[in-house]
């Protein structure tokens, strides 16, 4: 038993000898010597007093483990160790399966799917790693680290915005169609710059105090906006004669129960009508009460934001459509149309950047949401291109259409 | 064959995929309402009320719009395609024979005055020729269905009103007495008119969004292709009323042609790319040509030809 494994053992030895050699036939110098030296060495270490029971390639093999350099283990800094436990991870999220673990919704309920046991650990060893860092005091490592992790580990929260149905309508980038429709559009010539937008604001009969502020808000913040009393016109009739008169666009703020719940928006040379419904109106004055600016003239800027279906960007370009197409920067004032979960908030702000990262908002001017109850083609009159019929199109809670 | 917006004559070929010919057509004021086709003569509609038949050496024309304001609809009877049907707004369904077209054969008479005494005004939007004899169904803006019998009386056998919507479109189910109709605000119903109580729709066809511009049913499949103005195309089953086959298109649709041959199998989602493709070379040839591309009106051959849009 014994025998048998010495020979293993020398088989192994023999094994690592042919490498050496092979390994010396490369380099030639520099190990000759150390031999040298190691003959001499392996008489003052490996003495046959000392070691009396080995035998000559006993001795040997001895002799060429303690000749090998001593080799210091090599001291990875914590940050290192971190940055390669992170590229493991990276290389671990799939990146055709991006990982929230969130499938099963169940009863309303939302079960999450476990992670793989191999990258919890790494996911543990990273974190950890990290308190040491902190703890050794290597800010700008730990700050590099941690967004490293973050941007790996960090899941996206589900949210209803993020986990929406697809939209087949969603427009993508350069679609040729859509540029071809909307360079033909009745937004084509306000896009193209060819007019400025005239407004007129108007209400229902016998408006009440909440929606005469409000009309009173918007013809402040709408450039070149003008009110006036209803005084009981039909609205096709209104429709003619503003033609006629030149404006480009009509408002009809609609009251219900002593507050405004409606804003018709009509473009004039037959162009499309949409009715949204108003709701959560805040006057200008009460929501900037401390630093209310008051009335400027320089013409905002606008934002839409999040109109991604094709229905959403013809409602975008009609609501940019009502501001003027030059904005003045000078006047720092921003109308901004946020559409989230096919409501659309409108807020007003006056922004001044500190540095190239951060702005400074303050907000004045009216607040109000918006929702789109039905798109006409045609002013007041025509086929309807969108309606909302709540029964059919409420059924899923993840399921917006601007 | 299509017809556009800006009095243009089309011809598409889907065998090359290719336009082959196109011609303009200057008469009267208006875009073209709708063409037929009469012993290989093209018979085109213009909304100004007059209808042109267009021999190779002469042109016949008919006025239609003696009295109202302006013409929408022209169609013609597959079975006698002599026969061709109009109306407009406050034009009542006029039936000519094309053979003479000084005057029309037949002239219909409004419904008597309602309950306050005032008369009621009159749309029509579109209609359909009936596989009974001498039976047109008409749908006016002003949400009434009608049915006439035109060697009967003068006034409408059948009249109805449904929803407060206005009808777009109406169009004759193949060997019955149905007629499936939509309205602007995006519904779509059947109805039969031989029924007792035909104002009871006996199905109705959900799922849109917009109004619905056109609808063909199939002559032996029991299904309806409807197009509408929310860019979409679906395709209904007939009998049960549920959403078969939903496609996005992108722009807003106005006239749909099935074909003879059509079989249920047609319908794959896969077919959305290769028939978006072709809609972009339409695009791009619209596009050389220059013009107002978003509406356009069009003809429903008996024989082929395509089921798409424009």
């Amino acid at each position: 038993m014994g025998r048998r494994h010495r020979h293993v053992q020398y088989e192994k030895y023999e094994k690592e000898e042919n490498n050496k050699k092979k390994r010396k036939r490369k380099n030639d110098d520099s190990d000759s010597d150390s031999e040298d030296d190691g003959d001499s060495d392996m008489d003052s270490d490996v003495s046959d007093e000392k070691f009396p029971t080995l035998t000559k390639k006993e001795k040997k093999m001895a002799k060429d483990i303690l000749s090998r350099p001593v080799q210091a283990p090599v001291m990875k800094s914590i940050a290192e160790l971190a940055r390669e436990k992170l590229r493991k991870l990276e290389q671990m999220v799939h990146p055709a399966k991006p990982d929230p673990g969130s499938k099963k919704i169940k009863n309303g309920q939302v079960l999450k799917r476990k992670q793989s046991k191999a990258k919890r650990l790494l996911i543990g060893q990273i974190r950890r790693l990290r308190k040491r860092l902190k703890r050794k005091g290597k800010f700008d490592e730990l700050r590099e680290i941690m967004e490293e992790e973050k941007r790996l580990t960090k899941l996206e929260p589900r949210t209803l915005e993020s986990t929406r149905e697809a939209d087949e309508t969603t427009v993508q980038e350069n679609d040729e169609e859509v540029e071809q429709e909307e360079a033909l559009d009745a937004f084509a010539d306000y896009y193209n710059k060819l007019y400025e937008p005239r407004i007129l604001v108007t209400s229902s009969d016998n408006p009440h105090k909440a929606t005469v502020s409000f009309i009173r808000d918007l013809c402040r913040i709408i450039p070149n906006a003008e009110a006036k009393w209803r005084n009981r016109a039909s609205i096709k009739k209104t429709v003619k004669n503003a033609k006629a008169n030149g404006f480009t666009d009509l408002i009809f703020i609609n009251e219900d129960k002593r507050m405004p719940n409606g804003l018709l928006l009509i473009h004039l040379p037959e162009g499309p009508t949409a009715l949204f419904r108003v709701s959560n109106t805040r006057v200008g004055k009460s929501v900037a009460k401390k630093h209310y600016i008051g009335d400027t003239d320089h013409r905002p800027e606008v934002i839409l934001n999040n109109f991604t279906t094709r229905l959403g960007r013809v409602v975008g370009r009609m609501l940019g459509a009502i501001f003027h197409y030059d904005p003045e920067f000078k006047g720092r004032r921003v109308c901004t149309f946020h559409n989230q979960r096919d409501y659309i908030f409108f807020r007003h702000h006056r922004y001044e950047f500190r540095n190239q990262q951060k702005v400074n908002l303050k907000e004045m001017g009216p607040r109000f949401t918006l929702r789109l109850q039905w798109l006409q083609q045609g002013a007041f009159e025509g086929d309807f291109e969108w309606n909302l019929k709540r029964h059919d199109m409420e059924t899923s809670r993840r399921r917006f259409f601007l | 064959m299509m017809g556009l917006h800006n009095q243009t004559i089309k011809v598409f070929d889907i065998g090359i995929k290719a336009y082959t010919s196109a011609r303009e057509i200057k008469v009267g004021e208006g875009p073209i309402v709708s063409l037929a086709k009469w012993n290989d003569v093209t018979v085109s509609a213009v909304k100004s009320g007059q209808i042109t038949v267009w021999h190779s050496d002469e042109t016949k024309e008919i006025n239609a719009l003696k009295s109202g304001e302006f013409l929408s609809r022209m169609r013609q009877d597959h079975q006698s395609p002599n026969m061709i049907a109009t109306g407009g707004k406050e034009n009542d369904l006029q039936l000519w024979d094309l053979n003479k077209p000084e005057e029309p054969i037949f002239k219909a008479k409004n419904i008597k005055p309602d309950m306050v005494q005032l008369r009621v005004p009159v749309w029509v939007s579109d209609m359909t020729f009936l596989k009974e004899p001498n039976c047109i169904a008409l749908a006016t803006r002003h949400c009434h269905v009608r049915m006439y019998d035109h060697k009967r009386q003068r006034r409408p056998v059948v009249n109805f009103e449904w929803e407060e919507s206005p009808f777009t479109s109406i169009t004759s189910v193949a060997d019955k007495s149905q007629v499936v109709v939509g309205t602007a605000h995006g519904r779509m119903g059947c109805f039969d008119l031989r029924m007792n109580k035909p104002e009871h729709p006996v199905r109705i066809f959900k799922s849109f969004a917009g109004a619905v511009r056109d609808i063909v049913v199939h002559p032996h499949l029991p299904l309806v292709f409807s197009v509408a103005l929310d860019r979409f195309l679906r395709v209904h089953h007939l009998e049960t009323g549920k959403l078969i086959h939903k496609e996005y298109l992108k722009s807003r649709l106005n006239c749909v042609l099935v074909r003879d041959d059509f079989e249920e199998g047609d319908l794959l989602p896969t077919r959305g790319k290769p028939k978006r493709k072709w809609m972009e070379r339409k695009m791009e040839m619209e596009e050389e040509m220059g013009y107002d591309s978003s509406e356009e009106s069009c003809e429903k051959v008996r024989k082929i030809e395509d089921d798409e849009v424009w």
